[in-house]
């Protein structure tokens, strides 16, 4: 590694961050000028049918402070708006710029791919949650079962660990129904809207949905129709959120591995 | 019916952090991100996941329903 050349190199940092990959046809006509990280200036480096958006950056570490996360996001926000685009993870810095090229090389494939797979389309967050203060209260109530289980086990005062463990089973195996049970009904209820989805981990008690759909641009405006009619169907407790449009994150399936790729290229030793 | 709030064009930073920190284009040998800022965040993420303390501390979320609901001794 080069360490001697970066170390009077400080005017121009080699380092690059990462934002997004596009098709190489889109380069042209994008407006770059929201400031990327620490207030850098955004700019492409291409290789044969794709571009990269980076800004320059000294090696470092980055901490995901609310400032660099927005940073990050505006870049992103101001590319997706104008092209289609893989976003990057936050906190992803090359060496340099050669480096860069040689990534979008290397997996030309890939990214051309999926580029083609999100063209044309954003992701829509969907979550709903309980707007109940209490989400144990509801479910309590939501579930006959549990306020018996619940009545019979803190009759006589506090129950013993045991009965707490098969009472807390009981209540995560019926949480854990419901909320299959509610993701399939929207799932259904969007399917002629969404090219897409991914059902993701609900982050608290009292979410009990949140997926991420691939909706074409020109039927936004139809999917939040279709969401408030399904609205109309779930319990008067519920909330439902549509977040977004977001940058394809979640149907950007890309982790690269340096080492699988030294590894195919030599051969066996 | 439930109520429901469509895109608006805005999210919440919970939202951005859901995606930006592992989704998308991931290189692994360039990551260059601290991890001490998100501990709590991924804490609170696996709540979710079963294990008996989760039991525990649902259990006595679930008995002091009970405590709420019971009429005021007499």
């Amino acid at each position: 590694m080069p360490r001697a050349k970066t170390r009077h190199a400080k005017s121009t940092p080699e380092g690059r961050y990462l934002y997004a990959v596009v098709p190489i046809e889109a380069v042209d006509s994008l407006n770059l000028d929201t400031p990327g990280i620490q207030g850098a200036d955004v700019h492409p480096v291409t290789s044969g049918k794709l571009a990269a958006i980076v800004s320059n950056i000294e090696q470092q570490t980055l901490r995901p402070e609310r400032k660099l996360l927005s940073a990050h996001s505006a870049v992103l926000s101001q590319v997706m708006d104008q092209a289609p685009m893989l976003p990057v993870a936050f906190g992803i810095i090359a060496d340099n710029e050669r480096e860069v090229r040689n990534l979008l090389a290397d997996h030309a494939n890939d990214f051309l791919t999926q580029l083609r797979a999100v063209r044309g389309n954003v992701e829509l967050g969907l979550r709903i949650r309980l707007s109940d203060p209490n989400a144990f209260e509801y479910y309590v109530n939501a579930f006959p079962e549990l306020k018996a289980m619940r009545d019979d086990l803190y009759r006589e005062g506090e129950p013993s660990r045991e009965e707490k463990i098969e009472l807390g089973k009981y209540f995560v195996d019926l949480l854990n129904g419901f909320r299959e049970a509610t993701a399939d009904k929207v799932l259904d209820g969007i399917k002629s809207v969404a090219r897409q989805t991914v059902v993701n981990e609900p982050r608290k008690e009292s979410e009990v949905v949140n997926l991420a759909a691939l909706v074409p641009q020109k039927k936004v405006d139809a999917f939040n129709a279709t969401v408030e009619k399904l609205g109309a169907t779930l319990p008067e407790n519920f909330q439902v959120d549509v977040t977004g449009p977001w940058p394809p994150y979640n149907f950007t399936h890309l982790r690269i591995h340096f080492e699988e790729v030294e590894e195919a290229a030599q051969g066996a030793p | 019916m439930a109520n429901v709030s469509t895109s608006t064009g805005t999210s919440s930073t919970a939202d951005v952090i859901d995606r930006i920190l592992d989704k998308g284009i991931v290189v692994d040998a360039w990551v260059k991100v601290s991890l001490v800022g998100i501990e709590v965040l991924s804490i609170e993420a696996r709540v979710v996941i079963a294990s008996i303390e989760t039991y525990l501390k649902y259990a006595d979320a679930i008995g002091l329903t009970a405590a709420a609901a019971a009429p005021v001794a007499v």
